[in-house]
This record gives structure tokens, sequence and C-alpha cells, in this order.
């Protein structure tokens, strides 16, 4: 509709259905029909299913915005997730764009899964955020707090930029697991992490970062640059030896812990941990 | 004073008058912002076309929402500058500079080159063409105080993001995408007279450098300079440039012809190509070249006071270093499996004053070294070396 695409965006409000998710579906799926591609939610919403992001939107959560999450799975995930059979490289989604403010909450989980261009930025979210297969990822001056993980990097992810975060979980805060699946491998892409760079934030967990990794897909090319960190700031490796090329080209300086800095369970190779050579 | 003027309260006969009234509007007004939205209600078409390029003035906001636009098929324009920047009576003089320009993305926002227009370094200023320097999709020149934030570039026609003479810039959250099916394709270039810049989060796959500071005087940068102001680039800092620039640099840094590049801080460079695809960049960061000059070649103290950490190359080398060099540190570097070298000298060789490389992690698969340099005058420090060779 012509209004719609003159006031640019949709809002839940606007619709009808006997839930938010109801409604706050409709109108994701309605930013899309209509391609204004821009959602706006302000207010507080109870939601009890998992929502589904369509490719190329913007979801603005306004300042004091409350999402509940009541259901079971994500509160959020992208289309694709939903799709296994597009479980390949050209059905890629692309261009989602999450973006908070003061006071803005998202109680639940955020999951995304063969993506490219992820923003997340200035959110506040009470669950784990977690990737599979995604590319070119950014998050910054995001709070996350979950009583297992709060951020997940699993298989197939690279080029990520994560900063100025603060992350609590009951385990470790980050878990970086080239071996870690949850949905279809996607044909044309391969199950490596690597090209992340996390920096400026603080970790409240034990580890503040896992890594880990498999036989045959490991993490490497990872610049970890300056965190203040709860328990110990990372360790590599769990109980089996993998080839140390697994982890490789890892950097972790100013890793602020009155625990240890660096773990290591595991072989690495040209891996600079300055506190470690202290 | 309104929050803002939309453009499509300034519809004109096409998207230049358009967005050029609603700048007017917003001027008038005094709020001097624009915000221009996905939906265009003169063509109802979820697209801003442009054959001539948007001009701002000073103190003045342009906000893109979730919008695409593109420059127009045939059109010899920027999409964006900043008021006059091609009137040089008027640009070069230092009491016109411009001020405080702002260009933010919302969400998720595209500007592309679109169909390319047939003009080239060797064609430009020949056939009734004009100059290469209305290529950039953005173009600065003499602006003190620049903001350009969250933005994708698509198909540049050649160096996306220009600046020139300006300084006290923020580029922020900028992604490129080009395929390179013509000579330089740059992300964001450098040229002379800039100083006082913050570049961060630099992505994407360019057709040539992903950011190039190259203070020369063989481009038409001689028409551009400002009396009384300096044509160095200076003051710096680089946080994040992660990108696959083709056969080229993530970061170039080159000077000549008595321009300096000095006090440049670059923290994290990702090379992100893949030596897979066939094509790779040279390296992940290059300083310096014995060519591109047009009076006279740099001498030692040009390039100097530069620190560098943290670089991650997959291409044909880590570093490059060239001509001439001082007081410059480099540290934390490490290669890939398909790297050739590490550090690496053309065969012109290089001059070095105080350069040190510190923990250097050479993977050492192929045939190369970890220190591949001939014809160095001076010495190269290198510090805990790893060589998997």
């Amino acid at each position: 509709m012509e209004i719609t695409k003159l006031v640019g965006y949709t809002r839940p409000e606007g619709f009808p259905g006997k839930s938010d998710a109801v409604k706050i579906q409709k109108a994701l799926n309605e930013a899309e029909s209509e391609d204004v591609r821009k959602v706006v939610f302000h207010g507080q919403y109870t939601v009890d299913s998992t929502l589904y992001i369509p490719t190329q939107t913007e979801l603005v959560f306004e300042a004091g915005t409350v999402l509940t999450y009541v259901g079971k799975g994500p509160l959020f995930t992208n289309r694709v997730a939903n799709e296994p059979d597009k479980a390949s490289w050209s059905f890629e989604d692309s261009l989602i764009y999450l973006k908070g403010a003061p006071g803005a909450l998202l109680t639940g989980d955020l999951s995304f899964y063969h993506a490219r261009y992820v923003v997340l930025e200035q959110l506040e979210i009470e669950g784990n955020v977690s990737f599979e297969f995604c590319r070119e990822v950014r998050m910054e001056d995001d709070v996350i707090s979950s009583p297992a993980t709060a951020l997940t990097v699993s298989r197939g992810c690279n080029n990520f930029i994560l900063q100025r975060l603060t992350l609590k979980g009951g385990e470790a805060a980050v878990r970086i697991d080239a071996s870690l699946s949850k949905g279809p491998y996607v044909t044309g892409k391969d199950a490596d992490v690597h090209e992340l760079i996390f920096k400026d934030s603080v970790l409240d967990g034990d580890p503040g970062i896992r890594m880990c990794a498999n036989e045959t897909d490991g993490i490497f090319n990872v610049q970890i640059d300056h965190l203040k960190v709860s328990g110990d700031g990372i360790v590599i490796g769990e109980g089996s030896a993998l080839p140390k090329e697994r982890f490789f080209n890892l950097t972790a300086q100013a890793i602020e812990t009155e625990k240890t800095a660096v773990v290591l369970k595991n072989e690495t190779k040209h891996c600079f941990f300055p506190e470690q050579e202290k | 004073m309104r929050e803002y003027v939309n453009a499509n309260e300034a519809l004109r006969e096409d998207d230049h008058g358009t967005v050029t009234a609603a700048i007017r509007l917003a001027v008038e007004d005094g709020c001097r912002k624009v915000v221009l939205p996905r939906y265009n209600a003169r063509t109802k078409e979820m697209k801003w076309t442009f054959s001539k390029a948007i001009e701002l003035p000073s103190d003045f906001t342009l906000v893109l929402d979730n919008c695409f636009l593109e420059q127009a098929k045939g059109s010899y324009d920027h999409l964006i500058t900043n008021e006059r920047s091609h009137d040089d009576a008027y640009m070069n003089d230092p009491a016109n500079e411009a001020k405080n320009i702002a260009v933010l993305g919302e969400g998720n926002v595209i500007l592309s080159g679109g169909e390319h227009n047939h003009l080239l370094e060797k064609t430009g200023r020949k056939y009734g063409l004009p100059s290469m320097w209305y290529q950039p999709i953005l173009f600065w020149r003499n602006v003190n105080g620049l903001r350009v934030e969250n933005l994708h570039f698509q198909h540049q026609r050649w160096w996306a993001v220009t600046h020139i003479m300006t300084r006290n810039a923020v580029l922020k959250n900028l992604d490129f995408y080009a395929i390179p099916h013509v000579p330089n394709l740059d992300g964001i270039d450098l040229r002379i007279g800039c100083s006082q810049f913050h570049i961060e989060n630099i992505t994407g796959r360019t057709g040539d450098d992903v950011v190039a500071f190259t203070a020369l005087k063989g481009r038409g940068e001689v028409s551009m300079m400002i009396p009384g102001r300096d044509t160095d680039i200076h003051d710096v800092t680089v946080k994040n440039v992660k990108g696959d620039a083709n056969t080229c640099y993530p970061l170039r840094l080159l000077n000549h012809d008595g321009n300096r590049i000095y006090n440049i801080d670059v923290d994290t460079i990702m090379d992100s190509s893949d030596p897979a695809s066939g094509v790779r960049s040279g390296a992940a960061l290059s300083i310096g070249s014995p060519f591109y000059f047009s009076k006279s070649q740099a001498v030692m103290g040009d390039t100097r006071d530069i620190r560098v950490k943290n670089v991650y190359s997959r291409g044909n080398q880590a570093v490059i270093l060239n001509h001439v060099l001082q007081d410059t540190t480099i540290s934390n570097v490490h290669t890939f499996s398909d790297n050739v070298n590490g550090i690496y000298t053309m065969p012109d060789g290089c001059e070095l004053e105080n350069v040190t490389v510190d923990h250097l992690y050479f993977a050492g698969e192929n045939a190369g070294a970890a220190v591949c340099m001939q014809k160095v005058k001076g010495t190269l420090e290198v510090r805990h070396l790893e060589d998997g060779a």
C-alpha cells in the first residue's frame, strides 16, 4: 500500500491477531511484501512462538521496548533457518539489521543461520545469541546474558567484528566452536571459523571464551584484544588432542583476568599470546 | 524547527531536483537535516537515481534510511559531494572550507555505481569525456568535519569514497563490493592534505586497494591544493580493515612529490582474499613504492612514524616495504599457508631507518621466505620470528 511505503516501516500494532507473535510476524511479512524492509517496535510484547526475519530487513526496537518470550526455540531467527531445503550457497539470507535503544530488552534466544551482513547494535538480550554458517557479522554495544552461553559462533562462520560487548554466561560467556552444528550443512560453504575480530569487551563467564574444533574443521585468523574477564580468559581445545592446525593464527592480547589469560588444552600454531610469554 | 525534512516532501522533476529542494527546505527551516527514505514517491520505486551529484552544504546531515541510491546510466558525477566541490576557484580559497557534514546510513543502505559509464583513466579528459575526479560515489574536497557511516557500496566506477584536502573525519562501518572489470576500483582513498581521520570497520571486496593513503601530485591533485595548507597525510587512526583487495592491498600507504605520510596508527588488518579462487591480495599491507611519482620520489623522512599491529595476510606477501621508511613498527604479523613471503621488498629495494617487525609468524608452506628483501639500505630488525618453513 502506498501509505505503508510512504511511512517507510510497519508496526506490529498495525495488524490484527490473537497474539503479539501473530501481529509481529504479519508486520515482518508485510515489510517484505511492500518492500519497505523495516519494522519498528515500541512498547511491551509477549511472544509465544519463534519469529522469522525475512532477508533484507531492519528491526528497530525503540527505547523502552520489551519483548518477552514464552515460547520454545529462539525468539528470532532468519527465515532460511526454517527452510532446510535451502541449505545451499545461493539461498543465503542477507542484510539483517537489529537495532536497539536505551531500555529496549529482548528476552529470548536469537539464532542466525546461513546469513550474510547481520548487524546487532545497541541491543540488550536475555538469552543466547548464536550464529552458524554466517558471514560479515557486526555486533557492537550489545549486552547479552544467558544462564548458559551468551554468544555462540559455530561452524561455517567468518568475517565477524565484535566490539564493546558485555556478555554474561552461566558457563562460558562465548563459545567459538567449529565443531558445533545445529542446522544442516550448507553446500558451498566451508565449516571453518575464521576472520574474527573481538575487542574491547567485558565477559562474565568461566571461561570468557571457549574455543573448540574437530579433526577436520578449525579456527584461524582470530584477533582478540582487550577483554576484561571474570574467569579464565580463553580456553583453547577440549579433551581430545587435535592437530595444531585446527587452532591457527590466533591472537589474544590484553586479556585482563585474575585467573589465567589463556589456557591451552590443545596444541596451536602461530598463535600470539603475549600474556603467556611474560 | 522541525526534526528533519523527508525528501518526498519536495518532489521535483528528477531525483536530484527532489533532494536539492529538500536540502533547501532543511536549510531554510534550520533543522539542516534531510532523510532520504527507501521509497521514492516520485517514481513509486524503492530506488533513487542520480545523474547529478547531491551537493551538501556545511553543517548538514543527510540520513539514508534503508535506501538504494544509484549513479545513473551514462552519468558522469558523484552520488554525494560537498557544495561546489569541483569549482576550483571557490574550493581553493581556504575561507570556503566546508564544515560539519554527515552522511549516515540507517539500516541497510546501498550506494551503487550502477552500470559503468566507460570513463577510465586512459580516457579521462579525452574524447569529450570529463575528468576521472567525477567518478567517485562519494567525493569530499576541502571539508573540515566529516562523518560517513554505515553504508554498503557496490560496483564503484573508480575510487568509491575519495577525500582530498579534508580533515577531522570519521569513516565507520563501510562495506564494499566490486567486480574488478575495470582498473582502480578502490574502496577508500585519502589523497593529499588529509589529516585527523578515524577509519574503522572497513570490509568487503574491492577491485583495488581497500584503503589507500596516496599523497601524490600526478592525477590532477595540484589543481586542488589550497594555499597555506599542507599536502601531507597525517594523524590517521585505522581500526579493523578486513577485506579482499583483488590483487592489491587492504591497506596501502604511498607518497611522493614532497608529500609526506606520518603519524599513522593501524590496529588490525585482515586480508580476506581467498587463495582458492586464484586471485588474492598482493599483501595485507604495502608501504611505499618507487613508482607513481610525478616530480620527485619520496626521500628518507617523508614516510615515517607508522605503527601497525595485528596483520593477517592471505596474499602473496604479508607486508611489502618499498622505497623509504623511517621510525616504523609492525607487530604481530601472520601469514597463511598460501603466502609466498612474509616481509617483502620489490626489486628496486628500499632504505630503512629504525624499522622493526615484532612477532612474525610465517607459515612457510610455499617456496619463499619469512623475510625476502633485496637492495636494502639500513636494517630491518625482526624480533620473535616463528618460521614454519
